[in-house]
């Protein structure tokens, strides 16, 4: 018998407890990729299996749910397990997909966490404006960039008003792309931190 | 101010909690220091180590995290008969870091004792 094997049992009280067990499982792993779930699966497959074997009382049903009972249900761990794969791969230039992925299960844990997950939401938009007016300069030099109002209020982004007084001029691009870049450093470190405390 | 028992005991489930996790991880290693152990085993060794009854899935996040931290490797072992088994392996990092735990532990422990 093989964890990577289907389910093993005869009895069809047995079948639709495990189909219906991973099934829950993979509902709550849906950020991860593909290998990462079916380690997850794999896993707990494994873990199933070794304890029905171990387990002699009883039909499959029965012995299969005393299992299950002792595992426990997949909203109790499986989140945090979930969370603990995405940190893997939040690791220094991590990809996008594992840090919106920590913030989606983030998300899901409750409005406790709201704030958090609205300021790095914001962080990152800020992080993307910057990105596109530092293009946007070189596309529309004469209205894109840094201005003060006639009241020394900054402004920054497509501006049609005479009045305004442009500073930093051409700087702009290489100015808003550091901000971009070190803004994005700093919510990485920010999640990876949050994270890896809660771990 | 008096403290509602629900917030006392919602307050000692938290503390509870976040000893646990911490005693755990020491468990674990010492295990592991032990012997080489997949999940199911060292759920089962850890079983009546621990006061406070826990879903045993709750150590598969820990060990992911171990794995992430170098203290533990794994290996996946396919058996003759019964499931493929993976196999944790505790690390020299993860010996060094059990090796302070230990120490620190023990001073815990002697200021309980002194406590007492």
């Amino acid at each position: 018998m093989n964890a990577h094997d289907t389910q093993p049992f005869e009895d069809a009280g047995a079948r639709a407890l495990w189909d219906s067990y991973l099934r829950k499982v993979d509902a709550l792993c849906t950020v991860l990729n593909p290998r990462q779930r079916a380690d997850i699966q794999t896993e707990l497959k494994a873990h199933l299996l070794e304890g029905f074997i171990q387990t002699d009382a009883g039909d499959e049903a029965t012995r299969l749910a005393a299992v299950i009972e002792r595992l426990g249900e997949p909203d109790e761990f499986v989140p945090s397990w979930v969370e603990e794969r995405l940190l893997d791969d939040a690791q220094p230039g991590a990809g996008a997909r594992s840090l919106l992925g920590l913030l989606r299960t983030n998300l899901a844990r409750g409005v406790k966490q709201f704030p958090f997950t609205m300021l790095v939401g914001l962080g990152y938009l800020l992080s993307f404006y910057f990105f596109l007016v530092a293009f946007m300069k070189l596309i529309f030099p004469a209205n894109v960039g840094l201005y003060l109002t006639p009241a020394g209020i900054p402004v920054l982004g497509y501006v049609d008003a005479e009045a305004f007084r442009e500073i930093l001029g051409y700087w702009l691009t290489p100015v808003a792309l550091i901000a971009s870049i070190l803004l994005q450093i700093l919510l990485n470190r920010w999640i990876r931190r949050r994270f890896s405390k809660r771990a | 101010m008096r403290v509602a028992q629900a917030d006392i005991n919602g307050l000692f489930d938290k503390w509870q909690l976040q000893l646990r996790k911490g005693v755990l991880v020491y468990l674990v290693l010492t295990l592991l220091e032990k012997e080489d152990m997949y999940g199911y085993a060292l759920i089962s060794s850890l079983s009546g180590k621990l006061v406070a009854p826990m879903p045993e899935g709750t150590i598969y996040p820990l060990l992911n995290r171990l794995v992430r931290d170098e203290l533990v490797v794994f290996e996946w072992q396919i058996m003759d008969s019964g499931p493929a088994r993976k196999y944790y392996r505790i690390t020299r990092t993860g010996r060094q870091m059990l090796k302070r735990m230990r120490k620190h532990w023990n001073q815990l422990n002697d200021v309980f004792q002194s406590e007492q």
